[in-house]
């Protein structure tokens, strides 16, 4: 068999698992619409997978130890592409929770299984750790564009649909690997260090992955696969930085290189200067960047020179996907509360500019009243359209002015209601510095 | 200095140099504008007529009113816009109705106070306009606020 092949196949088993926690956000809005249930329920979509995929990851290690990689790999592809198609044909809310649990423990299964097979494959322990680490870092980058675009193009179900025969692909070739037990050494202690920081960098992460697309989808009024186009940015931009940055001359300065990017970013995001997709590219570079080299240079410090493998993959795979969950859970009230906040004030700013407009107050009146219905009869999970109260003032006088001074606040309202997550992500990314620092000095 | 430091040396730069431009940019001031002090007084725009005149009234009556009640002056004019929404601001805010009448005396006050700081009026007629004021009653007046609000004038 082909040995390049096989690599790909699992470089996409892992892509294709740790791009599921990130997904579905893109899809969300479809989700919550489809079931009518609460914005707090639908994020447990992400939030479960990621809870489920953190809790497991280390148990289905060492289940891989015992029973062989290739059978643990396996038997996690067939439960991961069972629980992709029960999530795709979810008759209701419940259901598709129920799945995204069973994926994330298939998903465990496969992604640290991998890592064992990797090393057969490739010989060498920091070979293998590259590869799987570069396919879970592009897969989870990737995850948010790859699935705005089927929610866009077909619908939020595609995106669970099309896992199934990704999966399968990849079963194929595992099914025909062998082995994969390692010989039963005494398994070394986790990195601590290593793996907080990894935590930390997966929560700062959270909000550069799930809250750029909610700002442009959400805030600013892009279409799915607008927004989907946009945030490929980051991805490529990790790509770009694995395949032609000259690597730092050691895994701290690399780890330590990419953490000051990732919070340079988001910090740059906290400060946007306007509304417009193109202000959120240069930051979106910066942690595309930034998250090819933490993620990667963390990654190897936490599994460098311990054994088995495996185990300290599942150790790095659950301080990330923990990560991912401490972010959603501080900063999901973070974000609900500026975003009311932020309502309040455009609601004010909006209020102050027709009483101030050079209108009759019979005007006035009536043009509150339409913005009133237009903002109450918006979608939640987009921005209100105001365009529609002015169409009776026509488009000469005073009117067309009006209109976009008040567009232009809630424009400021809804873009300012994300500053504080990015900088609370941003302070994530530079605590993550903080047990790197320990760990140097402790060296 | 190591070439390791290097590398997270030139990290910092590169964020700083783009923290800088957006925040140079503007981006600490894209947010919506702050409200003004309601207890600032406001300096009346040109009128041209009976209805001009009244929504500077209006406006620095809200004011008034907002500035005496410790209250955003735009969550009271969206309040007077209906009787079931004055009586969930007067609830939400812990105001009695005997508040919000000495409110609105007070706010009306700050609009001829406006007035002859604007120079629309002397000091003479400030004086007789505050006693004729505080001679109605002030239901009358939350009515007719309410009924011009409702109907335009």
């Amino acid at each position: 068999m082909d040995r390049r092949t096989e690599i790909v196949a699992l470089g996409l088993a892992v892509g294709l698992v740790l791009a599921d926690s990130s997904v579905v956000i893109l899809a969300l809005p479809d989700i919550l619409d489809q079931f009518s249930v609460s914005i707090e329920r639908v994020a447990w979509v992400l939030t479960l997978f990621n809870l489920v995929l953190a809790i497991s990851a280390v148990p289905a290690a060492f289940a891989a130890r015992r029973l062989g990689a290739a059978r643990v790999c396996s038997f996690g592809l067939i439960v991961f592409a069972a629980a992709s198609l029960a999530c795709a044909v979810a008759p209701h809310f419940d259901w598709l929770l129920a799945g995204r649990a069973v994926q994330a423990v298939g998903g465990a299964c496969a992604v640290c299984a991998a890592l064992e097979l990797l090393v057969g494959r490739l010989g060498s322990d920091a070979q293998a750790a590259l590869v799987w680490t570069a396919a879970g870092a592009i897969g989870a980058a990737a995850g948010p564009a790859i699935g705005g675009a089927l929610t866009d193009l077909i619908s939020w179900r595609a995106i669970f649909a099309v896992q199934v025969p990704l999966a399968l692909f990849a079963l194929f070739y595992v099914l025909r690997e062998k082995g994969g037990v390692r010989s039963m050494v005494k398994p070394h202690r986790p990195s601590i260090a290593a793996n907080l920081a990894l935590a930390l960098l997966s929560a700062a992460l959270t909000a550069a992955l799930f809250l750029v697309v909610l700002l442009l989808i959400n805030g600013w009024g892009l279409t799915p696969l607008g927004a989907a186009v946009v945030v490929t940015a980051m991805p490529v931009t990790a790509a770009i930085t694995y395949r032609f940055l000259p690597t730092p001359p050691s895994p701290r300065a690399e780890a330590a290189t990419g953490l000051i990017l990732v919070a340079g970013g988001l910090a740059a995001l906290a400060v946007l200067p306007g509304k417009g997709w193109g202000w959120t590219l240069p930051p979106q570079a910066l942690i595309g960047a930034g998250l090819a080299m933490a993620l990667g240079a963390l990654t190897r410090l936490a599994l460098m020179g311990r054994v088995p493998l495996a185990v300290h993959g599942g150790w790095t795979i659950a301080a990330r996907h923990a990560g991912v969950v401490v972010g959603l859970v501080v900063l999901t009230p973070v974000f609900t509360h500026d975003l009311l906040v932020q309502e309040r004030a455009a609601e004010h700013a909006g209020t102050r500019l027709v009483l101030n407009a050079p209108l009759s107050l019979s005007h006035k009146i009536d043009l509150g009243s339409r913005l009133q219905d237009a903002i109450n009869s918006g979608s939640p999970s987009r921005p209100p359209d105001i365009h529609p109260a002015f169409a009776p003032l026509g488009t000469t006088g005073a009117a067309p002015k009006l209109e976009a001074a008040i567009q232009d606040q809630v424009d400021r309202a809804v873009t300012h209601a994300f500053s504080r997550s990015f900088l609370y992500a941003s302070l994530f990314a530079l605590a993550a510095l903080i047990p790197l620092a320990l760990r140097r000095s402790r060296s | 200095m190591s070439r390791g430091w290097a590398w997270p040396i030139v990290a910092v730069v590169i964020s700083v140099v783009l923290i800088g431009w957006y925040v140079a940019a503007g981006g600490r001031d894209y947010k919506p504008s702050a409200d003004p002090n309601p207890c600032v007084p406001r300096q009346w725009a040109v009128t041209h007529g009976m209805s001009d005149i009244l929504q500077q009234v209006t406006l620095s009556a809200l004011n008034g009113a907002a500035c005496d009640l410790h209250v955003n002056q735009y969550d009271l004019a969206l309040a007077f816009t209906s009787q079931d929404r004055l009586s969930q601001f007067g609830r939400d805010h812990h105001i009695s109705q005997d508040r919000l009448d000495s409110a609105v005396q007070s706010g009306i006050n700050t609009a001829i106070s406006d007035a002859q700081h604007s120079g629309r009026i002397n000091e003479l007629e400030a004086f007789g306009l505050q006693a004729l004021v505080s001679a109605l009653p002030t239901d009358k007046i939350i009515g007719y606020v309410q009924d011009a609000l409702r109907n335009g004038l």
